[in-house]
């Protein structure tokens, strides 16, 4: 069965740390192409983090991230550092004659041989990534929160932007198929107005524009309605109900579980850095199992 | 002492004083232009994330810089870039002109008192710019000079004015490098004349009419900036 699904995104022992809070605690997962991945979770689990690791506006502290097959971010070397601590911490415990401790001392020098490869690896790594990166995150549409609009460019530039400048189309092409684009969501009279005379809804109706107009592989939202009027919502959600039906993979983290139900393919429930539950729709809301989930549940519905 | 208009309005001093004028505005715009290029990359230097040592040593350049201009006296400066700096270079046979060094020497001041303007501008730009430029994969760079400075340059017009109408009265210390720039020729003639108030006072009212008119110029620019703010 797996032969011919395709994995688009997929990490592995996934680690943020922030000072020294874990917020991300080993994440493993696969998103297939073509998937609608919904988030949920109490407020502070990590679902921004997780989403913002995917794409890399976050660096991660430790584990893999791949985008169609390719290594986007890859770093073991933190995560044998730890180690090495851990076992220097065992080591100070025992007596000094003990054949033990000499045991543990060797171990601990194969560990730091290992740390300095990895080191040296991640480094020849790293600087290859800068590059691969921006290309990568074309493909990688964001929509965020607070819409992040560029206010001192009009509708139509702030689409084409980056198209243009990327050297991803001509001016023409670029302004044709914003053109196109705003035409679809209803705003073509719009592309002459500035963010700043458009409504909440509109202005997230255009950063789901702008993002489409890269031609993303996959789209990222984090939590896309969470800044809007009540009576906003509905216009912004339809229009990502529309680009799921085309065929989008998508990853969205949400509040909105009637939303979650109705687009995801897939629920990932969100507790204190892990992946505590995932499942179909039906298994996450109509049949929970976790007893977290069936808590948070009990508080949102 | 009373005024007296005709040891100003008399041709030889007319010419005299226009000349200096010219030397005064020029000086400050060149400097201005210089002031705001190093600034502006002393800034950016400054924001960078200090996630490798490129960028850390890049800070601490920055840093050294603006420590070093800021807490020396301008006077210092200009004497150090002329006397010993450009002293012994000769360019065409010539020694460098004390006028482009007065130039070169406000425009390394200036340098760093924008740099700080400037870094106050990026940091007044929400940070969910940036992060909105590099998730359409546009590199730092790039995303730095369309998306951020651009909309932190409205916000720093009200400052950079300011250090533009301090530069235009400071240019008179460049006098001790051999810089005859308006003020110096306005105190030579007080010195040949005798007469203390006529043109103090003429000074005072070019001054005004100068800083004057580059508020007014400032404001039609900032108000053409601010349009897109659909305000
Ligand atoms: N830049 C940061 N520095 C330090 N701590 C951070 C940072 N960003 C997030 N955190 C912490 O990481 C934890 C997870 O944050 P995150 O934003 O991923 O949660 P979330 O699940 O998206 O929550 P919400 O539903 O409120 O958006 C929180 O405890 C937060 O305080
Ligand atoms: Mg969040």
């Amino acid at each position: 069965m797996e032969n011919n699904e395709k994995v688009l995104i997929s990490t592995r022992n996934l680690v943020k740390i922030f000072d020294v809070v874990k917020v991300l605690d080993n994440i493993d997962i696969d998103i297939l192409d073509g998937e609608k991945v919904v988030i949920i979770g109490p407020s502070g689990s990590g679902k921004s983090t997780f989403l913002r690791c995917l794409n890399l506006l976050e660096i991660p502290t430790s584990g893999l991230v791949e985008f169609k097959g390719e290594p986007l971010f890859k770093c073991y070397s933190n995560f044998v550092k730890e180690e090495i601590k851990q076992a220097k911490k065992q080591a100070r415990k025992l007596s000094k004659s003990s054949s033990e401790k000499s045991e543990y001392q060797k171990q601990i020098a194969e560990m730091k041989k290992q740390y300095k490869e990895q080191l040296a690896e991640e480094k020849v790594f790293r600087k290859k990534m800068e590059l691969n990166l921006n290309t990568h995150r074309q493909k990688m549409g964001m929509v965020f929160q607070q819409f992040n609009l560029f206010p001192h460019r009009t509708v139509l530039q702030n689409i084409t932007l980056a198209p243009i400048k990327l050297k991803l189309a001509t001016e023409e092409e670029a302004n044709n198929k914003a053109r196109e684009l705003l035409k679809r969501v209803g705003l073509l009279d719009k592309q002459d107005s500035y963010p700043g005379q458009l409504s909440g809804g509109q202005k997230q109706r255009i950063a789901i524009v702008r993002a489409l107009a890269m031609n993303p592989s996959v789209m990222l939202f984090d939590e896309p309605t969470s800044a809007l009027d009540p009576e906003m919502v509905g216009e912004v959600l339809d229009l990502i109900k529309d680009v799921a039906e085309g065929g989008m993979t998508m990853v969205i983290v949400t509040h909105e579980m009637g939303f979650a139900k109705e687009v995801g393919t897939r629920i990932l429930f969100m507790d204190e850095g892990k992946i505590a539950a995932q499942g179909t729709p039906d298994e996450i809301f109509n049949n929970p199992t976790h007893p977290r989930l069936v808590e948070f549940l009990s508080k949102v519905l | 002492m009373k005024l007296d208009l005709t040891i100003i309005f008399n041709e030889k001093t007319m010419l005299l004083l226009v000349k200096a004028y010219g030397w005064t505005l020029a000086i400050t715009v060149m400097a201005l232009v210089i002031g705001i290029i190093i600034g502006t990359i002393l800034a950016i230097f400054m924001v960078l994330p200090k996630t490798n040592i490129v960028n850390k040593v890049l800070n601490s350049f920055a840093n050294i810089y603006l420590a070093v201009v800021r807490g020396t006296p301008l006077l210092v400066q200009l004497m150090i870039i002329s006397f010993v700096i450009f002293a012994d270079v000769i360019f065409f046979n010539r020694t460098v002109s004390p006028y482009l060094i007065a130039t070169i020497g406000f425009g390394i001041n200036s340098g760093a008192y924008v740099a700080e303007i400037m870094r106050g501008g990026i940091l007044s730009v929400d940070k969910g710019q940036m992060e909105a430029g590099r998730s359409l994969g546009l590199g730092y760079g790039q995303t730095m000079k369309s998306i951020i400075l651009p909309q932190s340059a409205k916000n720093i017009l009200p400052s950079l004015g300011n250090e533009a109408i301090a530069l235009i009265k400071e240019t008179s210390v460049a006098l001790v490098i051999g810089v005859s720039e308006f003020f110096t020729t306005i105190k030579s003639i007080v010195n040949t004349s005798y007469n203390v108030v006529t043109p103090y006072l003429f000074a005072a009212i070019i001054y005004l009419v100068t800083v004057m008119a580059m508020t007014a110029l400032l404001k039609k620019f900032e108000k053409r900036l601010r349009k897109s703010d659909g305000k």
